[in-house]
Protein backbone atom coordinates (compact mmCIF):
# COMPACT_ATOMS: atom_id res chain seq x y z
CA UNK A 1 0.00 0.00 0.00
CA UNK A 2 1.32 3.41 -0.97
CA UNK A 3 2.16 5.42 2.14
CA UNK A 4 3.69 8.56 0.73
CA UNK A 5 4.17 9.89 -2.76
CA UNK A 6 6.54 12.73 -3.54
CA UNK A 7 6.38 14.35 -6.94
CA UNK A 8 8.74 16.92 -8.42
CA UNK A 9 9.79 18.26 -5.03
CA UNK A 10 12.13 21.22 -5.51
CA UNK A 11 13.78 23.76 -3.27
CA UNK A 12 16.45 26.39 -3.86
CA UNK A 13 18.40 28.51 -1.42
CA UNK A 14 19.21 31.48 -3.60
CA UNK A 15 21.07 30.10 -6.59
CA UNK A 16 21.73 26.77 -4.87
CA UNK A 17 19.27 24.09 -5.98
CA UNK A 18 19.11 21.74 -2.99
CA UNK A 19 16.14 19.66 -4.11
CA UNK A 20 15.75 19.30 -7.83
CA UNK A 21 12.52 17.62 -8.84
CA UNK A 22 12.65 14.64 -6.47
CA UNK A 23 10.13 11.85 -7.16
CA UNK A 24 9.71 9.07 -4.62
CA UNK A 25 7.02 6.54 -3.77
CA UNK A 26 7.18 4.98 -0.35
CA UNK A 27 5.14 1.89 0.53
CA UNK A 28 3.67 1.40 3.97
CA UNK A 29 6.00 -0.56 6.24
CA UNK A 30 9.05 -0.05 4.03
CA UNK A 31 12.49 0.68 5.45
CA UNK A 32 14.24 3.02 3.05
CA UNK A 33 17.81 4.22 3.42
CA UNK A 34 19.05 7.50 1.99
CA UNK A 35 22.72 8.16 1.36
CA UNK A 36 24.57 10.85 -0.49
CA UNK A 37 27.62 13.08 -0.16
CA UNK A 38 27.72 15.99 2.29
CA UNK A 39 25.53 18.80 1.11
CA UNK A 40 23.59 16.55 -1.26
CA UNK A 41 20.35 17.89 0.20
CA UNK A 42 19.35 14.93 2.38
CA UNK A 43 18.41 16.91 5.46
CA UNK A 44 16.65 19.48 3.29
CA UNK A 45 14.66 16.65 1.76
CA UNK A 46 13.54 15.61 5.25
CA UNK A 47 12.69 19.20 6.10
CA UNK A 48 10.47 19.28 3.03
CA UNK A 49 8.75 15.99 3.90
CA UNK A 50 8.23 16.91 7.55
CA UNK A 51 6.97 20.41 6.81
CA UNK A 52 9.89 22.23 8.47
CA UNK A 53 10.48 23.85 5.09
CA UNK A 54 8.14 24.53 2.21
CA UNK A 55 9.26 23.59 -1.29
CA UNK A 56 9.25 25.87 -4.32
CA UNK A 57 7.49 23.24 -6.44
CA UNK A 58 6.19 19.71 -6.18
CA UNK A 59 3.74 17.85 -3.98
CA UNK A 60 3.80 15.56 -0.98
CA UNK A 61 0.89 13.15 -0.73
CA UNK A 62 0.69 11.30 2.58
CA UNK A 63 -1.83 8.50 3.07
CA UNK A 64 -3.71 9.65 0.02
CA UNK A 65 -3.96 13.26 1.18
CA UNK A 66 -2.10 16.16 -0.33
CA UNK A 67 -0.20 17.58 2.64
CA UNK A 68 2.01 19.94 0.62
CA UNK A 69 0.63 23.05 2.30
CA UNK A 70 0.61 21.58 5.81
CA UNK A 71 3.08 22.82 8.40
CA UNK A 72 5.23 20.60 10.63
CA UNK A 73 2.65 20.58 13.40
CA UNK A 74 -0.15 19.42 11.14
CA UNK A 75 2.00 16.74 9.61
CA UNK A 76 3.04 15.50 13.05
CA UNK A 77 -0.60 15.07 13.95
CA UNK A 78 -1.04 13.07 10.78
CA UNK A 79 1.49 10.61 12.28
CA UNK A 80 4.79 11.75 10.79
CA UNK A 81 7.76 12.11 13.12
CA UNK A 82 11.39 13.03 12.63
CA UNK A 83 14.69 13.24 14.43
CA UNK A 84 17.21 16.02 13.95
CA UNK A 85 20.73 15.49 12.69
CA UNK A 86 21.88 17.97 15.31
CA UNK A 87 19.92 16.81 18.37
CA UNK A 88 17.45 19.41 19.56
CA UNK A 89 16.50 18.16 23.02
CA UNK A 90 14.30 20.21 25.31
CA UNK A 91 17.30 20.62 27.58
CA UNK A 92 15.48 22.12 30.52
CA UNK A 93 13.07 19.21 30.75
CA UNK A 94 13.56 15.66 31.94
CA UNK A 95 13.95 12.82 29.47
CA UNK A 96 10.47 11.60 30.33
CA UNK A 97 8.99 15.05 29.72
CA UNK A 98 10.76 15.25 26.38
CA UNK A 99 9.01 12.10 25.24
CA UNK A 100 5.73 13.25 26.75
CA UNK A 101 5.51 16.30 24.46
CA UNK A 102 4.92 14.27 21.30
CA UNK A 103 2.70 11.79 23.09
CA UNK A 104 0.43 14.56 24.32
CA UNK A 105 0.45 17.01 21.43
CA UNK A 106 0.98 14.95 18.29
CA UNK A 107 -0.59 11.82 19.78
CA UNK A 108 -3.56 13.58 21.38
CA UNK A 109 -3.34 11.76 24.71
CA UNK A 110 -3.64 13.30 28.15
CA UNK A 111 -0.55 13.39 30.36
CA UNK A 112 -1.74 10.52 32.51
CA UNK A 113 -2.74 8.39 29.54
CA UNK A 114 0.75 8.87 28.13
CA UNK A 115 2.60 7.58 31.14
CA UNK A 116 2.75 3.93 30.27
CA UNK A 117 3.30 4.64 26.61
CA UNK A 118 6.34 6.79 27.42
CA UNK A 119 7.63 4.22 29.87
CA UNK A 120 7.62 1.59 27.12
CA UNK A 121 9.42 3.87 24.69
CA UNK A 122 12.08 4.72 27.24
CA UNK A 123 12.61 1.01 27.79
CA UNK A 124 12.79 0.34 24.07
CA UNK A 125 15.38 3.08 23.61
CA UNK A 126 17.37 2.15 26.74
CA UNK A 127 16.65 5.44 28.48
CA UNK A 128 14.62 4.15 31.42
CA UNK A 129 17.31 4.84 33.99
CA UNK A 130 17.51 8.47 32.83
CA UNK A 131 13.77 9.10 32.80
CA UNK A 132 13.96 11.75 35.50
CA UNK A 133 17.27 13.37 34.60
CA UNK A 134 17.37 16.66 32.73
CA UNK A 135 18.03 16.21 29.01
CA UNK A 136 20.89 18.72 29.25
CA UNK A 137 23.00 16.22 31.22
CA UNK A 138 22.79 13.39 28.67
CA UNK A 139 25.78 12.02 26.77
CA UNK A 140 25.88 12.14 22.96
CA UNK A 141 24.66 8.55 22.67
CA UNK A 142 21.74 9.21 24.95
CA UNK A 143 20.92 12.43 23.15
CA UNK A 144 20.62 10.45 19.95
CA UNK A 145 18.47 7.91 21.74
CA UNK A 146 16.34 10.74 23.05
CA UNK A 147 15.82 12.08 19.52
CA UNK A 148 14.47 8.66 18.60
CA UNK A 149 12.44 8.26 21.79
CA UNK A 150 10.85 11.67 21.38
CA UNK A 151 9.84 10.91 17.81
CA UNK A 152 8.39 7.58 18.91
CA UNK A 153 6.44 9.35 21.63
CA UNK A 154 4.03 10.65 19.02
CA UNK A 155 3.27 7.09 17.78
CA UNK A 156 4.33 7.78 14.20
CA UNK A 157 3.35 5.77 11.18
CA UNK A 158 6.20 7.35 9.22
CA UNK A 159 9.50 7.85 10.99
CA UNK A 160 12.25 10.03 9.49
CA UNK A 161 15.69 9.40 10.99
CA UNK A 162 18.48 11.84 10.19
CA UNK A 163 21.94 10.39 10.92
CA UNK A 164 21.22 8.98 14.32
CA UNK A 165 24.12 6.50 14.17
CA UNK A 166 26.85 9.09 13.56
CA UNK A 167 29.52 9.09 16.25
CA UNK A 168 28.42 5.89 17.95
CA UNK A 169 30.67 2.92 18.72
CA UNK A 170 30.06 -0.39 16.92
CA UNK A 171 28.29 -1.90 19.91
CA UNK A 172 26.07 1.13 20.32
CA UNK A 173 25.39 1.08 16.64
CA UNK A 174 24.23 -2.53 16.52
CA UNK A 175 22.04 -1.81 19.49
CA UNK A 176 20.44 1.04 17.58
CA UNK A 177 20.01 -1.18 14.54
CA UNK A 178 18.09 -3.68 16.66
CA UNK A 179 15.80 -0.96 17.97
CA UNK A 180 15.04 0.39 14.51
CA UNK A 181 14.42 -3.11 13.11
CA UNK A 182 12.00 -3.63 15.97
CA UNK A 183 10.17 -0.38 15.24
CA UNK A 184 9.93 -1.24 11.54
CA UNK A 185 8.70 -4.75 12.39
CA UNK A 186 5.77 -3.11 14.16
CA UNK A 187 4.62 -1.62 10.88
CA UNK A 188 6.20 1.81 11.08
CA UNK A 189 7.53 3.07 7.76
CA UNK A 190 11.14 4.15 8.27
CA UNK A 191 13.22 6.49 6.11
CA UNK A 192 16.75 6.68 7.38
CA UNK A 193 19.52 9.06 6.26
CA UNK A 194 22.85 7.62 7.34
CA UNK A 195 26.54 7.88 6.58
CA UNK A 196 27.25 4.70 8.57
CA UNK A 197 26.33 2.53 5.61
CA UNK A 198 26.89 -0.87 7.21
CA UNK A 199 24.35 -0.06 9.92
CA UNK A 200 21.94 1.17 7.31
CA UNK A 201 22.26 -1.97 5.19
CA UNK A 202 21.26 -4.13 8.16
CA UNK A 203 17.91 -2.39 8.30
CA UNK A 204 16.76 -1.16 4.92
CA UNK A 205 15.31 -3.11 2.03
CA UNK A 206 15.67 -0.22 -0.37
CA UNK A 207 18.35 2.38 -0.82
CA UNK A 208 18.05 5.82 -2.38
CA UNK A 209 21.12 7.81 -3.36
CA UNK A 210 20.71 11.56 -3.43
CA UNK A 211 23.22 13.69 -5.23
CA UNK A 212 23.05 17.42 -5.85
CA UNK A 213 19.38 17.50 -4.97
CA UNK A 214 18.16 14.68 -7.16
CA UNK A 215 17.74 10.92 -6.98
CA UNK A 216 20.75 9.23 -8.53
CA UNK A 217 19.83 5.62 -7.77
CA UNK A 218 16.91 3.90 -6.09
CA UNK A 219 16.63 0.15 -5.58
CA UNK A 220 17.87 -2.96 -3.82
CA UNK A 221 20.57 -1.78 -1.39
CA UNK A 222 23.45 -4.04 -2.42
CA UNK A 223 22.86 -3.48 -6.10
CA UNK A 224 22.73 0.24 -5.58
CA UNK A 225 25.96 0.18 -3.59
CA UNK A 226 27.67 -1.77 -6.39
CA UNK A 227 26.67 0.58 -9.20
CA UNK A 228 29.69 2.49 -10.56
CA UNK A 229 28.20 5.99 -10.46
CA UNK A 230 27.33 5.57 -6.77
CA UNK A 231 30.85 4.37 -6.04
CA UNK A 232 32.19 7.32 -7.95
CA UNK A 233 30.04 10.04 -6.46
CA UNK A 234 29.38 8.74 -3.00
CA UNK A 235 32.57 6.89 -2.23
CA UNK A 236 34.82 8.64 -4.71
CA UNK A 237 36.54 5.41 -5.84
CA UNK A 238 37.53 3.98 -9.23
CA UNK A 239 37.30 6.82 -11.76
CA UNK A 240 39.28 9.12 -9.48
CA UNK A 241 41.93 6.42 -9.03
CA UNK A 242 42.06 6.09 -12.81
CA UNK A 243 42.45 9.80 -13.22
CA UNK A 244 45.32 9.87 -10.73
CA UNK A 245 47.00 7.00 -12.55
CA UNK A 246 47.03 8.55 -16.02
CA UNK B 1 -9.39 5.84 -1.74
CA UNK B 2 -7.99 7.01 1.53
CA UNK B 3 -10.19 9.73 2.80
CA UNK B 4 -8.32 12.00 5.12
CA UNK B 5 -10.94 12.21 7.80
CA UNK B 6 -10.95 8.45 8.20
CA UNK B 7 -7.34 7.52 7.81
CA UNK B 8 -5.27 10.36 9.11
CA UNK B 9 -6.37 10.48 12.69
CA UNK B 10 -8.11 7.22 13.38
CA UNK B 11 -8.47 7.33 17.14
CA UNK B 12 -6.86 10.66 17.75
CA UNK B 13 -9.04 13.33 19.23
CA UNK B 14 -8.10 16.89 18.34
CA UNK B 15 -5.72 18.34 20.85
CA UNK B 16 -8.25 20.91 21.97
CA UNK B 17 -10.55 18.23 23.28
CA UNK B 18 -8.64 18.18 26.54
CA UNK B 19 -9.43 21.24 28.60
CA UNK B 20 -6.58 22.71 30.57
CA UNK B 21 -5.79 20.75 33.70
CA UNK B 22 -7.89 17.77 32.70
CA UNK B 23 -6.38 14.57 34.02
CA UNK B 24 -3.09 16.34 34.41
CA UNK B 25 -0.95 16.03 37.48
CA UNK B 26 -2.96 16.25 40.68
CA UNK B 27 -1.98 19.26 42.73
CA UNK B 28 -0.18 18.07 45.81
CA UNK B 29 -2.07 18.51 49.04
CA UNK B 30 1.00 19.84 50.83
CA UNK B 31 1.47 22.75 48.46
CA UNK B 32 -2.23 23.62 48.43
CA UNK B 33 -2.29 23.62 52.21
CA UNK B 34 0.83 25.78 52.28
CA UNK B 35 -0.64 28.36 49.92
CA UNK B 36 -3.92 28.52 51.84
CA UNK B 37 -2.10 28.92 55.18
CA UNK B 38 0.19 31.62 53.80
CA UNK B 39 -2.78 33.52 52.40
CA UNK B 40 -4.73 33.26 55.65
CA UNK B 41 -1.74 34.49 57.59
CA UNK B 42 -1.22 37.37 55.18
CA UNK B 43 -4.91 38.21 55.19
CA UNK B 44 -4.63 39.18 58.85
CA UNK B 45 -2.08 41.86 57.99
CA UNK B 46 -4.52 44.83 57.89
CA UNK B 47 -5.55 44.07 61.48
CA UNK B 48 -2.13 43.49 62.97
CA UNK B 49 0.22 45.77 61.03
CA UNK B 50 0.47 49.54 61.24
CA UNK B 51 -0.04 51.59 58.07
CA UNK B 52 3.62 51.78 57.10
CA UNK B 53 4.12 48.03 57.52
CA UNK B 54 0.93 47.32 55.60
CA UNK B 55 2.11 49.52 52.73
CA UNK B 56 5.42 47.70 52.76
CA UNK B 57 3.62 44.34 52.56
CA UNK B 58 1.46 45.60 49.69
CA UNK B 59 4.56 46.75 47.88
CA UNK B 60 6.09 43.34 48.47
CA UNK B 61 3.05 41.58 46.98
CA UNK B 62 3.07 43.89 43.96
CA UNK B 63 6.68 43.05 43.18
CA UNK B 64 6.05 39.40 43.89
CA UNK B 65 3.23 39.41 41.33
CA UNK B 66 5.34 41.15 38.70
CA UNK B 67 8.23 38.77 39.29
CA UNK B 68 6.05 35.66 39.06
CA UNK B 69 4.56 36.93 35.81
CA UNK B 70 7.95 37.83 34.36
CA UNK B 71 9.29 34.43 35.36
CA UNK B 72 6.46 32.66 33.57
CA UNK B 73 7.08 34.70 30.45
CA UNK B 74 10.89 34.70 30.47
CA UNK B 75 11.84 31.74 32.61
CA UNK B 76 9.38 29.21 31.25
CA UNK B 77 8.37 30.68 27.91
CA UNK B 78 11.76 32.05 26.90
CA UNK B 79 10.12 35.39 26.11
CA UNK B 80 12.59 37.75 27.76
CA UNK B 81 10.65 40.98 27.92
CA UNK B 82 12.06 44.29 29.03
CA UNK B 83 8.83 46.07 28.21
CA UNK B 84 6.48 44.95 30.97
CA UNK B 85 6.16 48.61 31.97
CA UNK B 86 4.03 49.10 28.85
CA UNK B 87 1.24 47.00 30.33
CA UNK B 88 1.66 48.31 33.88
CA UNK B 89 1.38 51.82 32.46
CA UNK B 90 -1.55 51.12 30.17
CA UNK B 91 -3.36 49.31 32.97
CA UNK B 92 -2.75 52.22 35.31
CA UNK B 93 -3.93 54.88 32.88
CA UNK B 94 -7.05 52.97 31.85
CA UNK B 95 -7.79 52.43 35.51
CA UNK B 96 -7.51 56.15 36.28
CA UNK B 97 -9.66 57.08 33.30
CA UNK B 98 -12.27 54.48 34.29
CA UNK B 99 -12.45 55.77 37.86
CA UNK B 100 -12.01 59.50 37.38
CA UNK B 101 -13.66 60.20 34.01
CA UNK B 102 -16.09 57.34 33.53
CA UNK B 103 -17.05 56.87 37.18
CA UNK B 104 -16.85 53.06 37.00
CA UNK B 105 -16.76 50.98 40.17
CA UNK B 106 -13.35 49.77 41.38
CA UNK B 107 -13.55 46.11 40.23
CA UNK B 108 -14.81 47.15 36.80
CA UNK B 109 -12.02 49.71 36.51
CA UNK B 110 -9.42 47.03 37.32
CA UNK B 111 -11.01 44.69 34.80
CA UNK B 112 -10.91 47.48 32.21
CA UNK B 113 -7.20 48.01 32.90
CA UNK B 114 -6.56 44.31 32.39
CA UNK B 115 -8.62 44.08 29.22
CA UNK B 116 -7.00 47.09 27.57
CA UNK B 117 -3.50 45.88 28.51
CA UNK B 118 -4.33 42.50 27.02
CA UNK B 119 -5.70 44.18 23.90
CA UNK B 120 -2.51 46.22 23.54
CA UNK B 121 -0.49 43.02 23.83
CA UNK B 122 -2.68 41.44 21.17
CA UNK B 123 -1.95 44.37 18.86
CA UNK B 124 1.82 44.23 19.48
CA UNK B 125 2.04 40.44 19.40
CA UNK B 126 2.11 39.85 15.64
CA UNK B 127 5.21 42.01 15.43
CA UNK B 128 6.90 41.11 18.73
CA UNK B 129 6.39 37.35 18.70
CA UNK B 130 8.03 37.17 15.32
CA UNK B 131 11.25 38.39 16.96
CA UNK B 132 13.57 36.00 18.76
CA UNK B 133 15.81 36.33 21.80
CA UNK B 134 17.51 39.72 22.09
CA UNK B 135 15.44 41.12 19.24
CA UNK B 136 12.29 40.30 21.13
CA UNK B 137 13.70 42.00 24.23
CA UNK B 138 14.55 45.16 22.32
CA UNK B 139 11.19 45.06 20.55
CA UNK B 140 9.28 44.97 23.82
CA UNK B 141 11.30 47.88 25.16
CA UNK B 142 10.72 49.96 22.03
CA UNK B 143 6.98 49.25 22.25
CA UNK B 144 6.94 50.40 25.86
CA UNK B 145 8.77 53.62 24.95
CA UNK B 146 6.28 54.23 22.15
CA UNK B 147 3.40 53.75 24.60
CA UNK B 148 4.97 56.26 26.97
CA UNK B 149 5.46 58.80 24.19
CA UNK B 150 1.90 58.32 22.97
CA UNK B 151 0.45 58.84 26.44
CA UNK B 152 2.68 61.85 27.11
CA UNK B 153 1.22 63.46 24.00
CA UNK B 154 -2.41 62.93 24.93
CA UNK B 155 -3.79 66.08 26.59
CA UNK B 156 -6.82 64.06 27.68
CA UNK B 157 -4.50 62.00 29.90
CA UNK B 158 -2.73 65.08 31.28
CA UNK B 159 0.19 64.88 28.84
CA UNK B 160 3.62 64.89 30.44
CA UNK B 161 2.35 66.04 33.82
CA UNK B 162 0.05 63.03 34.23
CA UNK B 163 -3.14 62.45 36.18
CA UNK B 164 -4.32 62.33 39.77
CA UNK B 165 -7.24 60.50 41.27
CA UNK B 166 -9.65 63.10 42.67
CA UNK B 167 -10.05 62.94 46.44
CA UNK B 168 -13.75 62.20 45.98
CA UNK B 169 -12.94 59.05 44.04
CA UNK B 170 -10.43 57.95 46.67
CA UNK B 171 -13.07 58.49 49.36
CA UNK B 172 -15.52 56.31 47.49
CA UNK B 173 -13.18 53.35 47.79
CA UNK B 174 -12.99 53.65 51.56
CA UNK B 175 -13.84 56.41 53.99
CA UNK B 176 -10.47 56.64 55.69
CA UNK B 177 -6.87 56.03 54.74
CA UNK B 178 -6.59 52.78 56.72
CA UNK B 179 -9.62 51.42 54.92
CA UNK B 180 -8.17 52.32 51.55
CA UNK B 181 -4.83 50.76 52.37
CA UNK B 182 -6.63 47.59 53.39
CA UNK B 183 -8.53 47.46 50.08
CA UNK B 184 -5.29 47.96 48.16
CA UNK B 185 -3.60 45.32 50.25
CA UNK B 186 -6.29 42.76 49.50
CA UNK B 187 -6.12 43.56 45.79
CA UNK B 188 -2.36 42.98 45.87
CA UNK B 189 -2.81 39.75 47.82
CA UNK B 190 -5.34 38.51 45.30
CA UNK B 191 -2.95 39.39 42.46
CA UNK B 192 0.01 37.61 43.99
CA UNK B 193 -2.13 34.60 44.81
CA UNK B 194 -3.55 34.42 41.27
CA UNK B 195 -0.12 34.84 39.72
CA UNK B 196 1.44 32.05 41.77
CA UNK B 197 -1.49 29.64 41.68
CA UNK B 198 -2.08 30.40 38.01
CA UNK B 199 1.54 29.75 37.02
CA UNK B 200 1.63 26.61 39.11
CA UNK B 201 -1.51 25.13 37.59
CA UNK B 202 -0.51 26.20 34.09
CA UNK B 203 2.94 24.67 34.39
CA UNK B 204 1.55 21.37 35.59
CA UNK B 205 -0.95 21.22 32.77
CA UNK B 206 -0.07 20.06 29.30
CA UNK B 207 0.18 23.70 28.24
CA UNK B 208 3.05 24.14 30.67
CA UNK B 209 4.76 21.17 29.06
CA UNK B 210 4.34 22.82 25.66
CA UNK B 211 5.53 26.21 26.92
CA UNK B 212 8.74 24.82 28.39
CA UNK B 213 9.30 22.74 25.26
CA UNK B 214 9.01 25.69 22.90
CA UNK B 215 11.38 27.68 25.09
CA UNK B 216 14.05 25.01 24.54
CA UNK B 217 13.42 24.35 20.85
CA UNK B 218 10.58 25.97 19.02
CA UNK B 219 11.26 23.90 15.95
CA UNK B 220 11.23 20.55 17.71
CA UNK B 221 8.13 21.51 19.68
CA UNK B 222 6.32 22.40 16.48
CA UNK B 223 7.29 19.10 14.86
CA UNK B 224 5.92 17.27 17.90
CA UNK B 225 2.50 18.80 17.45
CA UNK B 226 2.75 21.91 19.65
CA UNK B 227 1.02 25.01 18.34
CA UNK B 228 3.87 27.28 19.40
CA UNK B 229 2.38 30.48 18.02
CA UNK B 230 -0.91 30.05 19.82
CA UNK B 231 0.75 29.18 23.13
CA UNK B 232 3.19 32.08 23.01
CA UNK B 233 0.38 34.44 22.14
CA UNK B 234 -1.83 33.19 24.97
CA UNK B 235 0.94 33.45 27.56
CA UNK B 236 2.04 36.87 26.33
CA UNK B 237 -1.49 38.22 26.50
CA UNK B 238 -2.24 36.61 29.85
CA UNK B 239 0.94 38.04 31.38
CA UNK B 240 0.17 41.48 29.94
CA UNK B 241 -3.31 41.42 31.46
CA UNK B 242 -1.78 40.55 34.82
CA UNK B 243 0.77 43.36 34.47
CA UNK B 244 -2.15 45.67 33.69
CA UNK B 245 -3.83 44.59 36.92
CA UNK B 246 -0.63 45.33 38.81
CA UNK B 247 -0.67 48.80 37.26
CA UNK B 248 -4.18 49.38 38.64
CA UNK B 249 -3.19 48.36 42.15
CA UNK B 250 0.07 50.31 42.14
CA UNK B 251 -1.53 53.59 41.08
CA UNK B 252 -4.54 53.13 43.31
CA UNK B 253 -2.05 53.32 46.13
CA UNK B 254 -0.01 56.17 44.65
CA UNK B 255 -3.11 58.19 43.61
CA UNK B 256 -1.20 59.97 40.91
CA UNK B 257 0.73 58.97 37.84
CA UNK B 258 2.88 60.50 35.12
CA UNK B 259 4.05 58.86 31.91
CA UNK B 260 7.48 58.52 33.51
CA UNK B 261 6.24 56.73 36.60
CA UNK B 262 3.66 54.63 34.79
CA UNK B 263 6.03 53.42 32.08
CA UNK B 264 9.14 53.22 34.24
CA UNK B 265 11.65 50.70 32.92
CA UNK B 266 13.50 50.64 36.25
CA UNK B 267 10.48 50.20 38.48
CA UNK B 268 8.43 47.72 36.49
CA UNK B 269 11.01 45.69 34.66
CA UNK B 270 14.61 46.20 35.83
CA UNK B 271 13.91 45.50 39.53
CA UNK B 272 11.68 42.62 38.51
CA UNK B 273 14.37 41.02 36.36
CA UNK B 274 16.80 41.47 39.25
CA UNK B 275 14.37 39.69 41.57
CA UNK B 276 13.85 36.74 39.25
CA UNK B 277 17.55 36.32 38.51
CA UNK B 278 18.76 36.37 42.10
CA UNK B 279 15.87 34.19 43.24
CA UNK B 280 16.16 31.66 40.44
CA UNK B 281 14.79 31.90 36.93
CA UNK B 282 12.57 29.10 35.68
CA UNK B 283 11.38 28.01 39.13
CA UNK B 284 8.21 29.21 40.80
CA UNK B 285 9.97 29.54 44.16
CA UNK B 286 12.62 31.81 42.56
CA UNK B 287 10.57 35.02 42.41
CA UNK B 288 9.41 34.51 46.00
CA UNK B 289 12.94 34.19 47.35
CA UNK B 290 14.09 36.98 45.04
CA UNK B 291 11.42 39.39 46.26
CA UNK B 292 12.35 38.71 49.88
CA UNK B 293 16.04 39.38 49.14
CA UNK B 294 15.20 42.49 47.11
CA UNK B 295 13.13 44.01 49.90
CA UNK B 296 15.76 43.11 52.49
CA UNK B 297 18.42 44.87 50.38
CA UNK B 298 16.17 47.83 49.69
CA UNK B 299 15.43 48.22 53.38
CA UNK B 300 19.04 48.07 54.46
CA UNK B 301 20.54 50.10 51.62
CA UNK B 302 17.90 52.82 51.38
CA UNK B 303 20.32 55.46 52.74
CA UNK B 304 22.91 54.85 50.04
CA UNK B 305 21.06 56.85 47.40
CA UNK B 306 22.24 56.21 43.84
CA UNK B 307 24.88 53.80 45.17
CA UNK B 308 21.99 51.47 45.95
CA UNK B 309 21.49 50.66 42.28
CA UNK B 310 25.18 49.88 41.89
CA UNK B 311 25.02 47.50 44.85
CA UNK B 312 21.98 45.77 43.34
CA UNK B 313 23.87 45.38 40.08
CA UNK B 314 26.90 43.90 41.84
CA UNK B 315 24.70 41.46 43.75
CA UNK B 316 23.04 40.38 40.51
CA UNK B 317 26.39 39.84 38.79
CA UNK B 318 27.74 37.92 41.77
CA UNK B 319 24.69 35.64 41.90
CA UNK B 320 24.74 35.09 38.13
CA UNK B 321 28.39 34.01 38.31
CA UNK B 322 28.24 31.95 41.48
CA UNK B 323 24.72 30.59 41.31
CA UNK B 324 23.24 30.74 37.83
CA UNK B 325 20.24 28.84 39.14
CA UNK B 326 19.64 31.63 41.64
CA UNK B 327 19.45 31.41 45.41
CA UNK B 328 16.51 29.05 45.31
CA UNK B 329 18.50 26.82 42.97
CA UNK B 330 21.20 26.56 45.63
CA UNK B 331 18.72 25.88 48.39
CA UNK B 332 16.77 23.32 46.39
CA UNK B 333 19.94 21.47 45.48
CA UNK B 334 21.43 21.46 48.95
CA UNK B 335 18.28 20.47 50.83
CA UNK B 336 16.50 18.60 48.05
CA UNK B 337 13.29 20.53 48.55
CA UNK B 338 10.66 21.71 46.15
CA UNK B 339 7.61 23.68 47.18
CA UNK B 340 5.98 23.87 43.77
CA UNK B 341 6.83 20.65 41.98
CA UNK B 342 6.09 21.07 38.29
CA UNK B 343 8.38 18.39 36.95
CA UNK B 344 6.70 15.22 35.71
CA UNK B 345 8.36 12.06 37.01
CA UNK B 346 8.22 8.43 36.12
N1 LIG C 1 18.51 27.16 5.45
C1 LIG C 1 19.46 27.11 4.49
N2 LIG C 1 19.84 28.23 3.85
C2 LIG C 1 20.79 28.20 2.89
N3 LIG C 1 21.43 27.09 2.51
C3 LIG C 1 21.11 25.93 3.12
C4 LIG C 1 20.11 25.90 4.16
N4 LIG C 1 20.01 24.62 4.58
C5 LIG C 1 20.90 23.91 3.85
N5 LIG C 1 21.56 24.69 2.98
C6 LIG C 1 22.55 24.26 2.02
O1 LIG C 1 21.95 23.28 1.22
C7 LIG C 1 22.86 22.25 0.93
C8 LIG C 1 22.26 20.91 1.34
O2 LIG C 1 22.18 20.88 2.75
P1 LIG C 1 21.65 19.62 3.52
O3 LIG C 1 21.77 19.92 4.98
O4 LIG C 1 20.32 19.26 3.05
O5 LIG C 1 22.71 18.52 3.11
P2 LIG C 1 22.89 17.04 3.65
O6 LIG C 1 22.80 16.15 2.49
O7 LIG C 1 21.99 16.78 4.78
O8 LIG C 1 24.39 17.09 4.15
P3 LIG C 1 25.08 16.36 5.40
O9 LIG C 1 25.44 15.00 4.93
O10 LIG C 1 26.29 17.20 5.66
O11 LIG C 1 24.12 16.37 6.51
C9 LIG C 1 24.14 22.57 1.65
O12 LIG C 1 25.02 23.14 0.73
C10 LIG C 1 23.73 23.58 2.68
O13 LIG C 1 24.77 24.48 2.92
MG1 LIG D 1 22.14 16.37 6.74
Amino acid sequence: MLHMEIKGLSKSFGALRVADGIDLRIQRGEAVGIIGPNGAGKTTFFNLIAGDLFGDAGTVVFKGTDVTGWDARERSRACMARTYQIPQPFHGMTVYENVLVGAVFAGGRSQSQSRQHCEEILQQTHLSEFANTPASSLTLLNRKRLELARALGSSPELLLLDEIAGGLTDAECSDLVKTILDINAHGVTVIWIEHVVHALLEVVNRLVVLNAGSVLRDGEPHRVMRSPDVREIYLGVEPEADGAGS
Amino acid sequence: MNDISETLQPSRPQVDVHPMGDSDLPVTARTTLGIVLACMLLAMAPWVLDLAALRFTTDFLVYLSLAVIWNLLGGYGGLISVGQQAYVGIGGYVFFVSLAFLGLPLPVAILAGMVVSAAAALVFAPLLLRLKGPHFAIGTWVMAELCMLAVANMPYLGGGSGMSLPASVAREIATDRAGREAVIFFCALLLAFSAIAGSYLLLRSKWGLALTALRDSERAAESLGVDTRMIKLAVFIGCSAMAGAVGCVVFLSKLRMTPDSAFSLIDWTAYVVFIVIIGGIGRIEGPIVGTIVFFALRGSLADLGPLYLIVLGLVAIFVMLKAPQGLWGLIAERYKIEIFPVQRRL
